[in-house]
């Protein structure tokens, strides 16, 4: 045993040696997880290949392309609209009808393919109208400004009957058309093309009772496209008539897909103040063109296609004049925004300088008045930097050699000289180093910045802003590991500490052009490349200054208008 | 060094995750084992393996390729065993040498004849976990990693001579288990 107890080191090294043993099977699962978060943590702009880059722009590029496309503009609103007509300012909807009082002349202007009737009595209008059972025909001239379909109207032809509500296909049908009623009303005729009447909308709050009544010649076509015949029935109440004139989207759709099929009624011109009669072509031709263009714009390929080729042109979009005002930023405008901004800053210390990457969240409170924008807001920074540390030490170093003598023999042959055995032995010596490591350290800020803005531009939903301002940033929490260096071949001799120390506020200067897309009337959101300048060091350097700090970065974030 | 082993720290260095993950595959049973005697337990082990893994990885691009790369490992894993040991040492529990329980180290070893007795590793293994941390830590820079007792001294911040002093208590204590497991018989360690 005594032998054994002398080899107590034989025993243990001789029986663990290469001794193995296979770890847990989720242990490299936490591995790979921590190393995850570390890269994530360590993330830095600068080590991201060409190929990511590029891959993230597009990605980028695409979805901003997506969600414009897909945003739906308001000319779709318009044609959404149901035929009650109770939204404002809708594109399709008349703006103003009025009679001519009896015995005047029907006034009426054409400009630029929009009509519009002119009739001061109403009540006389209606009382001539009503001493009359013939119906009228007129040139109706029929304003609507906002509605792309009137912009290819041609012609638009309004027959007033003060017995019928209803439009009475089959009445019209038996009507001859007069050059002159026969009431010798002055209400003229006039046709510039032959087009042919396909929808009617009555005006039921109208103290007017209104019918149409239209060419003989439309009337075959008419029933062709679908309009659907209307009874004559005196007793027909404006809301019959719209629901019988009424169409569901879908079938405006197929009318689209498939313009030789027929619709079965009409509802995208009727509201409840006007009565409009619409052609068929007028009907095809700016339904297709409306409709057909959001179809088209909505289909990313067909957007995605057009850019390849260098033909895409950003969709026209048209706006309601009460939502202009609020994008055009004519109101004063209260909205919070939320946000977050990797940045990577520029930090010059004593011993090294390192590029580092912080990370800010924060909230942002905004006032806009027409052009300008008052911002303040709370943020809270996650910063990185380096800790430098100047390790002395001393190594074992090889610093040269000699011969070592080990025997030496009379040589045989000549007794008077000796041979001498020399080996080469190494002189060692302890060599002084030194050597610069650096530690990860890590500071949280809470920051404040006030900014003051002013919008550069304004194109359809989206907006741009010129800000700046300043950014006052509180130290809340260091974490400032000290070196745990260790080298086996190495005797440390002491350790330097060369990381100055943090200051516990600070003062930047923020400058940032926002771009702001607007998704809906209160939902927007932001993209806005920063630049942060420190009016000082974050150091605090006794006897010596450092070069101000700087970072760039980018704030991606929602924002909500109040 | 071979190409394959080049080949795959070269990847580990790019940060790819199916290098790390075959380097991992390689090592980790021997490093496993190199953790085992630095710990008390194996969650410890654990804990040290999967801490010493992510410090190779960060800093395997600092391999010069002098020399052994399972050498190099070896040494951050040892390292990284040394640190934990200090960051946790406030939080253990010190049993006193006298007190220390050896009653459940005699059983299972085998007699291979009247005058040989063969302890297995896993019970060699167990009386170094069950050392106190000084005597574990030096005997183990001493025995298994060939250290001087200056580089021990340097490596855990003691003197010299506190470095001799508890290697020899520790061979000490060592020899006495290992004489209640066997007796004044011969030891076998194959």
């Amino acid at each position: 045993m005594d032998k054994e107890y002398n080899k107590i080191d034989d025993i243990f090294r001789k029986g663990l040696e290469g001794a193995a043993e296979q770890p847990p099977a989720g242990l490299w699962r936490k591995i790979s997880g921590r190393l995850f978060w570390k890269e994530v943590i360590r993330f830095n702009f600068t080590n991201l290949s060409a190929g990511w880059t590029s891959m993230v722009a597009a990605g980028i590029v695409a979805g901003a392309l997506l969600v414009y496309n897909l945003t739906p503009t308001v000319t779709e609103k318009g044609t959404n609209q149901n035929s009650t007509g109770e939204k404002t300012g809708r594109p399709n909807q008349v703006q103003q009808i009025e009679y001519p009082p009896s015995g005047e002349k029907v006034d009426y202007q054409q400009k630029a393919g929009t009509v519009a009737i002119v009739e001061n009595d109403t009540q006389n209008s209606a009382k001539n109208l009503s001493s009359d059972d013939h119906s009228i025909q007129e040139k109706v001239p029929v304003n609507m400004p906002s509605n792309p379909l009137n912009q290819q109207n041609k012609s638009s032809e309004i027959a007033q009957n003060h017995q019928n509500t209803a439009i009475d296909a089959t009445k019209t049908q038996n009507v001859e058309q007069p050059s002159k009623s026969k009431t010798g009303h002055p209400a003229e005729i006039e046709q510039t093309e032959s087009h042919k009447t396909l929808a009617a909308t009555v005006n039921p709050e109208s103290s007017v009772p209104s019918g149409i009544r239209q060419q003989p010649s439309s009337l075959e076509k008419s029933e062709k496209v679908g309009v659907s015949p209307i009874k004559n029935e005196e007793n027909l109440t404006t809301e019959q008539v719209r629901q019988q004139l009424e169409i569901s989207q879908l079938e405006k759709r197929k009318l689209i897909l498939n313009p030789g099929k027929n619709i079965t009624g009409i509802n995208q011109y009727s509201n409840s103040d006007d009565l409009l009669l619409l052609t068929e072509k007028d009907l095809m031709n700016n339904t297709e063109r409306s409709l057909g263009k959001i179809q088209k714009m909505h289909t990313l390929s067909f957007t995605i296609g057009k850019f390849l080729q260098g033909k895409y042109k950003p969709p026209q979009r048209e706006y309601e004049d009460n939502l202009m005002d609020k994008y055009r930023g004519n109101n004063h405008i209260l909205s919070i925004a939320a946000y977050f901004a990797p940045e990577m800053t520029d930090y010059s210390r004593m011993a090294s300088s390192s590029r580092e990457q912080n990370c800010i969240g924060g909230l942002a409170m905004s006032y806009n008045s027409a052009r300008y924008l008052l911002q303040g807001g709370v943020e809270l920074s996650y910063s990185n930097d380096l800790g430098d540390y100047m390790v002395n030490m001393r190594t074992f170093d090889s610093t040269g050699y000699y011969n070592n003598i080990g025997s030496f023999t009379i040589d045989p042959d000549n007794p008077d000289s000796v041979i001498f055995n020399t080996n080469t032995v190494a002189v060692w010596d302890s060599v002084h180093h030194q050597s610069l490591e650096q530690t990860q350290n890590h500071y949280t800020y809470l920051q404040f910045p006030f900014m003051v803005g002013y919008k550069a531009m304004e194109s359809g939903v989206f907006s741009a802003y010129i800000k700046a301002g300043p950014c006052f940033s509180f130290l809340l929490n260091r974490q400032e590991p000290r070196l745990n260096y260790f080298n086996p071949d190495a005797t440390i001799q002491n350790i330097d500490n060369f990381t100055p120390t943090r200051l516990n506020a600070s003062i930047q200067i923020l400058v940032s052009l926002s771009l702001q897309f607007q998704i809906s009337d209160n939902i927007g959101i932001m993209v806005e490349p920063t630049y942060r300048y420190y009016l000082r060091s974050v150091y605090d350097v006794q006897g010596g200054t450092l070069k101000n700090p700087y970072g760039i970065g980018v704030r991606g974030g929602v924002f909500y208008n109040f | 060094m071979s190409d394959a082993e080049q080949i795959i720290i070269e990847d580990c260095i790019k940060g790819k995750r199916h290098a790390q993950n075959k380097l991992y595959k390689k090592f980790a049973p021997a490093l496993f084992g190199l953790c085992l005697r630095y710990a008390r337990s194996r969650e410890e082990a654990e804990d040290i393996l999967q801490e010493g893994f992510i410090k190779i990885f960060s800093n395997i691009r600092n391999f010069r390729g002098e020399g052994s790369f399972e050498g190099w490992m070896k040494r951050i894993m040892v390292n990284t065993a040394i640190t934990h040991n200090k960051q946790t040492l406030k939080h253990q529990y010190h049993a006193d040498i006298v007190t220390i329980e050896e009653s459940h180290l005699i059983d299972e070893v085998e007699q291979k004849d009247e005058n040989t007795i063969k302890i297995p590793a896993d019970k060699l293994l167990e009386m170094i976990q069950n050392l106190p941390e000084g005597y574990k830590m030096v005997f183990n820079l001493y025995v298994f990693e060939q250290y001087t007792h200056k580089e021990i001294a340097d490596i855990i911040g003691v003197s010299v001579n506190t470095s001799k002093s508890q290697l020899s208590k520790a061979r000490k204590l060592l020899t006495t288990r290992i004489a209640k497991i066997t007796g004044n018989q011969k030891i076998s360690i194959d």
